[in-house]
């Protein structure tokens, strides 16, 4: 298709690159101070990215008339995300919670309400624990959607398909971005005085877990290939506390005694919470976690199971629950995917590959002041791209990612803007743009090479065994490491795309890889256990040498570890016992620094 | 069990499927092979001009392909973008939703995007001439196809100018007579020669041309003004309305009266009435016989006619034309209690007890134009109203290697784009007898069948009018309001089928439930089992 490829060239002031809600509302907020704002996605803005899976939660503070109370709320999210989460961003989160909800509100967002009342814990929380904190509920599969006409309609150029590769950066700043439209396979060069990269956290695998197949990574990296910092990267790759899972496994505690053949329905009687997430079943535990996706690892690795759900037994008050609840979501037939909820059967829960999803972890462009700038002058970063660590170690809960992605959205909004009115203008440098071209579309201009999609499977078969990416261990991760480094050297450089379509695909693929190998490298540095980080070789909780976030830098080719320790404002009380800090802590495993930290 | 099939039955092409894919699995094809699956738009074009193609094209920012995909239907879209009073909104399915796409609008932009753009001269592949008589909407479209199939294309015009009723009837607050001149350029650098100052029947016979021009496209428009005849209507200062747009775009600056009447209820009227109040006249009165609902002329003129303050007096015919010293004083007229009679004939009847007197000093006719067939051949079957007699599919008239269309063919609407589409059909029927192939061959009239359009599923957002330059749409404006196009009847394809992660999310956001994910695999048993 060498000769094929046409180009276009644009000009904006304030490129954002992603269409979920960070995207939205950093374009909404940087239009409204006067800004040209071009909105790019690979997909398509309003039904794309995490947004579009999102249930519409938001965590919503109201200290005056609700009487909440912001540090015991971060104390919270403190202990569910053991301490390596940013309370600073925490609190600006919580605080401006309900100026963003007054802005939806001014948009025409509508809200889940009963009895003329903010339904308050979602549409469909079905929670016997009472709550120190409240979510309330954007009307599922509406709000994306109309936040894009909103956008249209302020005059944001929108642009979907547009697939982002590369940015463009001259005198060591960063000057707009290079992609295609993966339909008709044009070039888009984009000049733009400021960048904001909104395009969600990253995972190196296309895997049918939890709909998050297309988080390919593609902004961290672009950014991290032009030199910003960024972390979190250890986290990255699965949702929940593989802690927990291990603790689970191992602790036994579930009512039933134990995994084997276990029925999880009546384990989970205590936890009465599942959604189907479109075609798949979820049973959940409150906001933190899923047990099921605990169980499937350790399932394995404790050689335990099977785990299923029995639904024979379905209490009656669930059924209703559930009835009201998919009428509301509208989701798929649940007997599509091999069971009907209402009408008993069983449903079996294979592998660990369950755990292998959502990356909410802390993870991102790091940002090195409130205004989500990256250090890279004239790139921002917001939403689950932009590493706040308002997820610290594991996923941060229930309506944080809505949350994050439109406080940092407006943030980046502002920082991009005040960026704007004291960078000095400049003149695109042609011999770069050249440059970027020529990377850009490799894959495409040559005649021959290897199938995207191919690379993808080896990839996959590679790292997503749970030996590697839940249960981790140095031995292990050095041996494959190597195989992700020759496919990023030897394999992805010669990929081959016969279509727009497939051009994404060898770009996602790059990601994916890249996205592997500092997951790897992140992973053997980070010597200790936390979160959703689990290693063998290093079991217990390190707080002495490893409360800190790790940022990694590209320099000359070569990764730069750089670690922050986390403010002792932010540590845990020490004064109180081991397992009130952590609640999973493993019953094999003496947290060896933390009774250390006791003794000092 | 990756995503295998769409029920086609029930796909109405919105694309929603193609816009919720997180993995990009389908393609949206607005032009699928079953071509009777018209969008409402498109029936609602004289020109069938395939509004979901275009708008889509713009939506993926491919303008250019847009430009190239409307003159496959419309030789000059920046006119129709100028003119056009498009019925294809009045029918378009998100008039349901909210509100009509501004496809005219749509038009302009892609067309005036384009519009300075030098033709590339086409090559001649075909020995045989052909001649264009009028150079009118017509004529000039037919010379454009013609010259697009590798034909050497000759246009006779009787006036000093080419353009005819684009040039002489619509007047120049609409169209802006300097891209006639660039259309007509255009067709100059394609290669198409213009003969003005001809009169065909008077400077030279048609029988004569034939021997020239084996295939001959009469578009000779109506140039003559009727007039009801009445007592006093040969009085200084009645007027055919087309006469005198005529005169005032040709520049000769017929004198402006105080006071005028005109009589007739169609779009000439309107533009008459609007002209004499443009320059100047104080007081312009329209009286038509039919009521206001009735009214021929489109909403939208009478709207703009009435805002510019002309009155309205409807439901009422010309009795007799009042003068003094041979000169027009006014109008009697009378009601009119019936326009046509039950088969839908012109006959109206009158009720001479209720009657009105309206002064005036000039009485402009807008009751219909007739063919001026001075020296026309006497095969030439024309119709007990006057008009041309042409096939409606082909064009072809009575005589041999003869096609007619535009105004002068009875059948014709009178719309600009009516005139295109007649030219390009013509065209193709030209080609075809000129090598000698069926005229007829292939060009049924499609049969319409229109699809459920999508309404609920679709997010409503408002019509966007164009901030721009001359009031056309900037480029985002244009692909902001593409993307309000719902493609009706288009289908979405299935077209990497190996990306599917089996997410659902088509299957549930499928207004049409035409998606549903199954186990079942298409295809057939390959071998080696076959061999048993």
């Amino acid at each position: 298709m060498k000769n094929e490829i046409k180009e276009t060239r644009l000009t904006t002031d304030v490129l954002v690159i992603g269409g979920g809600i960070a995207g939205m509302f950093c374009a909404i907020k940087a239009r409204e101070q006067g800004a040209d704002v071009i909105l790019l996605d690979k997909n398509y803005v309003g039904r794309s990215g995490g947004t579009h899976y999102a249930e519409g939660d938001i965590q919503f503070f109201r200290p005056k008339t609700r009487g909440h109370v912001l540090k015991d709320w971060v104390d919270k999210l403190s202990k569910d995300n053991e301490y390596l989460n940013d309370r600073k961003w925490h609190e600006t989160i919580l605080e401006e919670s309900e100026e963003r909800y007054n802005d939806l509100l001014e948009w025409g967002i509508k809200f889940y309400e009963k009895d003329g009342e903010l339904m308050v814990d979602g549409p469909h929380r079905f929670n016997p624990i009472p709550r120190m904190y409240e979510i309330i509920s954007m009307r599922n599969r509406e709000y994306a959607p109309s936040l894009r006409a909103k956008c249209l309609q302020d005059g944001i150029r929108v642009y979907d398909r547009i697939m982002t590769c590369e940015l463009l950066k001259q005198d060591g700043r960063v000057v707009g971005a290079m992609g295609f439209h993966t339909t008709t396979g044009k070039l888009y060069t984009i000049i733009a005085k400021a960048t904001v990269m909104c395009t969600g956290p990253g995972t190196a695998y296309k895997v049918r877990a939890m709909n998050t197949d297309y988080w390919t990574g593609d902004g961290i990296l672009m950014a991290y290939r032009a030199g910003a910092e960024i972390s979190g990267m250890e986290f990255r790759q699965s949702t929940g506390g593989t802690m927990k899972t291990v603790y689970e496994a191992r602790k036994k505690t579930y009512p039933g005694g134990g995994l084997d053949g276990q029925k999880l329905l009546e384990m989970t009687a205590d936890y009465p919470y599942c959604t189907i997430q479109s075609g798949w079943f979820w049973p959940q535990i409150t906001h933190t976690n899923e047990p099921v996706k605990w169980w499937g690892a350790g399932e394995i690795h404790e050689g335990k199971g099977p785990v299923y759900c029995d639904f024979d037994n379905m209490d009656e008050k669930l059924r209703e629950h559930h009835e009201e609840y998919f009428e509301r979501v509208g989701d798929a037939e649940p007997a599509k995917i091999g069971f009907d909820v209402f009408n008993g059967g069983k449903a079996h829960y294979p592998s660990a590959r369950q755990e292998l999803n959502t990356p909410i972890g802390g993870s991102g462009i790091w940002p090195v002041d409130e205004f989500c700038a990256s250090t890279l002058p004239g790139l921002f970063a917001a939403g689950g791209g932009c590493a706040t660590r308002v997820s610290g170690a594991k996923y941060g809960g229930m309506g944080l990612g809505l949350n994050s992605g439109m406080v940092t959205g407006t943030h980046a909004a502002k920082g991009a803007i005040d960026y704007i009115r004291s960078a000095p203008d400049f003149v695109p440098d042609e011999a770069m743009i050249e440059k970027v071209r020529n990377v850009v579309t490799a894959a495409a201009v040559r005649d021959s090479g290897h199938d995207p999609a191919w690379l993808t499977q080896i990839l996959q078969h590679t790292l997503v065994p749970y030996y590697v990416s839940i249960y981790k261990h140095e031995d292990r991760m050095k041996l494959v490491l190597p195989m992700i480094q020759y496919m990023k050297d030897s394999i992805a450089p010669n990929l081959w795309a016969r279509d727009p379509h497939e051009w994404k695909l060898c770009y996602e693929t790059k990601n994916m890889i890249e996205n592997a190998e500092l997951y790897l490298k992140a992973s053997m540095f980070r010597t200790e256990s936390r979160g959703s980080h689990f290693r063998e070789d290093y079991p217990e909780r390190n707080d002495r040498d490893w409360l800190c976030w790790v940022k990694m830098r590209l320099e000359a080719g070569k990764d730069i570890y750089t670690k922050v320790p986390v403010p002792d404002s932010y540590k845990p009380d020490y004064s109180k016992p081991i397992d009130e800090l952590y609640p999973m802590t493993l019953p094999d495993v003496v947290e060896v620094h933390a009774q250390k930290l006791y003794e000092q | 069990m990756p995503i295998s099939k769409i029920n086609k039955d029930l796909c109405n092409g919105c694309g929603l499927c193609v816009d919720t894919c997180p993995e990009d699995v389908f393609r949206l094809n607005t032009q699928p092979i079953e071509k009777e699956l018209l969008s409402p738009c498109a029936t609602g074009c004289p020109a069938s001009l395939s509004v979901r193609r275009y708008s889509y094209l713009v939506e993926m920012d491919e303008t250019e392909e847009a430009y190239e995909l409307m003159r496959e239907y419309i030789p000059f879209p920046a006119i129709t973008g100028r003119v056009c009073p498009h019925p294809c909104e009045a029918k378009c399915a998100r008039c349901e939703v909210d509100s009509a796409v501004n496809i005219n609008c749509l038009e302009r932009y892609i067309a005036d995007k384009y519009l300075h753009e030098k033709a590339e001269p086409r090559k001649v592949i075909y020995l045989a001439k052909a001649a264009v008589i009028g150079s009118g909407p017509a004529g000039l479209s037919c010379a454009y196809y013609l010259s697009r199939k590798g034909y050497a294309v000759t246009v006779f015009e009787k006036r000093e100018l080419p353009g005819g009723m684009l040039r002489y009837g619509i007047p120049a607050f609409r169209l802006d007579k300097e891209v006639l001149d660039i259309e007509i350029q255009y067709l100059k650098d394609m290669g198409v020669t213009f003969k003005t100052g001809v009169a065909i029947g008077t400077d030279i016979t048609l029988e004569e041309l034939q021997k020239e021009y084996p295939a001959v496209f009469l578009a000779v428009g109506t140039q003559i003004s009727r007039k009801v005849k009445t007592e006093g209507s040969d009085l200084a200062g009645v007027v055919g309305a087309f006469d005198y747009l005529t005169a005032v775009n040709a520049g000769q600056e017929p004198a402006t009266p105080e006071k005028a009447v005109v009589i007739g209820g169609g779009n000439v009227a309107m533009d008459a009435a609007m002209t004499l109040k443009k320059r100047g006249a104080e007081k312009v009165t329209v009286i038509c016989l039919e009521k206001k609902e009735e009214m021929p002329a489109f909403d939208k003129e009478i709207e703009a006619a009435l805002s510019e303050g002309i009155e309205l007096v409807c439901g009422y015919g010309p009795a007799r034309v009042t003068g003094t010293e041979g000169k027009v004083s006014g109008i009697d007229v009378i009601a009119c209690t019936r326009v046509n009679d039950l088969t839908g004939k012109f006959a109206p009847l009158y009720d001479e007890t209720v009657n009105l007197h309206v002064d005036a000093d000039m009485i402009c006719f807008a009751v219909g134009q007739g063919v001026d067939l001075t020296g026309m051949p006497e095969g030439l079957a024309v119709s007990p109203s006057g008009m041309l007699q042409a096939d409606k599919l082909t064009k072809a008239t009575s005589l041999a290697g003869v096609f007619a269309g535009g105004d002068a063919v009875s059948a014709s609407d009178g719309s600009v784009a009516a005139a295109f589409a007649a030219g390009k059909e013509a065209a193709e029927s030209m080609d075809r007898y000129l090598r000698g192939a069926d005229v007829r061959e292939g060009r049924v009239d499609a049969t319409v069948r229109l699809m459920n359009p999508p309404k609920a599923s679709v997010p409503k957002y408002p019509r966007t009018e164009p901030t721009g330059k001359d009031g056309v749409y900037t480029d985002n404006e244009a692909r902001v309001e593409a993307q309000r196009c719902m493609t009706c009847g288009s289908r979405a394809e299935i077209t990497y089928p190996q990306d599917c992660m089996v997410c659902l999310y088509c299957e549930r956001e499928c207004p049409q439930k035409a998606i549903t994910v199954t186990p079942d695999r298409p295809g057939k048993r390959i071998a080696p089992w076959d061999l048993a």
